[in-house]
């Protein structure tokens, strides 16, 4: 079995494009492990190291190097519940959690003036009023609530906690730092629209209310996130992330405007360092890819979601990284052989001369997401290619 | 009536209650966990 400092090697060189001894293999999961296991969530909060157990399963069956994020869950519906509110709910699977953002009540256009004379009284209180109703309860029946919840996270700790150790036992690295406290952007525009405005909304605000966007967008420039000095000690390498999430929505002078402007004016000096970001996107970007070709060589690495990687080949090259080769409708739909075919053909485009890491586009988040014979088979290969 | 008192009272209340963990180190890691999660700010102590 390849080591961890083994896997991590190869990671660094591909990034790196010099050609690793073998091409890195990730793979993107969230709750999918768990039902694999045998295990609803539930369940696995009940009693957190069986949980993890089950959970671990993959890790005996599924080739692969390493978790870009990490494995384990961010979100537990349960606790959302225990806390009166549904913003996150559980899937019908009993291991995925369903982002509610269709159904959360957003500011309005009316409080942006509370947003921007009081920030925190805004964010942190009529918000938090909104989104939890425990707030609503008398003071002992909420209390009664929030310490239900603190037990339910003291498991849910344990469970992720557990997965880790599992995980680095069976020696998968998790690459990203950001939850080291290293570089991690999210343009205050994305924030804007995940917590404050939602998608619509944001959108309608730049073309009704630039100005209280602007302003508001100058109160999250000034709570930057701190950076831990510490965050690449011990690593042959360094990447930081940003993520698209309203990007997709934009045209390009908004986009150059509440993106790549900011990016570029805060960790351009960062890359021409060596610090490499990995842009995870949602939706389709292809439209952005090429602004990247301005930024040092090898500074990106790209997870593309719903674009086609031979098209964002055809606009990077050999300039920054790609990681493809197992997208999850393929894994969903596709037959084993066509899975197989199709990461053969990425490895065989894709991984000469470096820049190249095997991996799936979107996270394996719930129990239906693949065909489990796909995701084996697929990863089988790649594990067997890569080292060719 | 409903009542109306401040969230950070609730919060205070749990990070200093040893009925449900014992270790104030551990109490102090899960409830600032939480209060990330579920207020987006960690609470002010001390």
């Amino acid at each position: 079995m390849d080591t961890i400092q083994e896997r991590m090697q190869y990671f660094a060189d591909a990034i790196d494009h010099k050609e690793p001894k073998k091409i890195p293999c990730e793979i993107e999961v969230t709750g999918w492990p768990l039902a694999y296991g045998g295990m609803t969530l539930t369940e696995a909060l009940a009693d957190p190291v069986k949980g993890a157990e089950a959970y671990s399963k993959y890790l005996d069956d599924v080739p692969f190097d390493l978790h870009v994020m990490d494995a384990g869950y961010m979100w537990a519906p349960p606790i959302y519940n225990m806390l009166g509110s549904d913003l996150y709910t559980m899937g019908s699977d009993g291991v995925y959690p369903v982002h509610n953002q269709i159904g959360t009540e957003f500011a309005s256009a009316e409080e942006y003036d509370m947003l921007l004379n009081n920030y925190p009284a805004y964010m942190f209180d009529k918000r938090v009023r909104r989104l939890y109703s425990i707030y609503d309860l008398p003071r002992e029946e909420a209390y009664a609530k929030l310490k239900e919840a603190a037990l339910a996270t003291r498991n849910f700790r344990l469970f992720n906690a557990e997965i880790e150790r599992r995980r680095l036992e069976k020696g998968r690295f998790q690459a990203v730092a950001m939850f080291a406290g290293g570089p991690m952007y999210r343009a205050p525009l994305s924030q804007i629209c995940d917590e404050i405005r939602g998608l619509k909304e944001t959108l309608v605000d730049l073309r009704r209310r630039p100005e209280k966007v602007d302003a508001l967008i100058q109160i999250l420039e000034s709570m930057p996130m701190p950076l831990n000095p510490h965050w690449a000690d011990g690593l042959p390498y360094k990447i930081g992330m940003t993520i698209y999430h309203i990007e997709c929505f934009l045209n390009p002078k908004q986009f150059e405007k509440y993106f790549w402007e900011p990016f570029t004016r805060q960790y351009r000096p960062m890359m021409e360092q060596g610090v490499k970001f990995l842009l995870k996107g949602e939706g389709s970007f292809l439209n952005t890819i090429d602004y990247y070709n301005d930024l040092p060589d090898h500074s990106m690495i790209f997870m593309l979601e719903q674009d086609d990687p031979f098209e964002a080949y055809k606009i990077i090259g050999e300039k920054h990284t790609l990681i493809a080769g197992a997208p999850l409708e393929l894994l969903q739909c596709g037959t084993r052989d066509e899975c197989v075919a199709y990461a053969k053909k990425c490895f065989d485009t894709f991984a000469p001369g470096g820049g190249f890491i095997f991996g799936n586009n979107k996270p394996l988040l719930g129990a239906r997401d693949a065909k489990t014979e796909n995701i084996i088979a697929a990863y089988q290969f790649a594990d067997q290619y890569s080292r060719q | 009536m409903e009542e109306h008192y401040p969230i950070d009272e609730l919060w205070l209340r749990l990070l200093n209650d040893d009925s449900w963990e014992k270790d104030p180190a551990v109490r102090m890691a899960i409830v600032q966990s939480m209060r990330i999660d579920y207020v987006g700010c960690p609470l002010q102590v001390g």
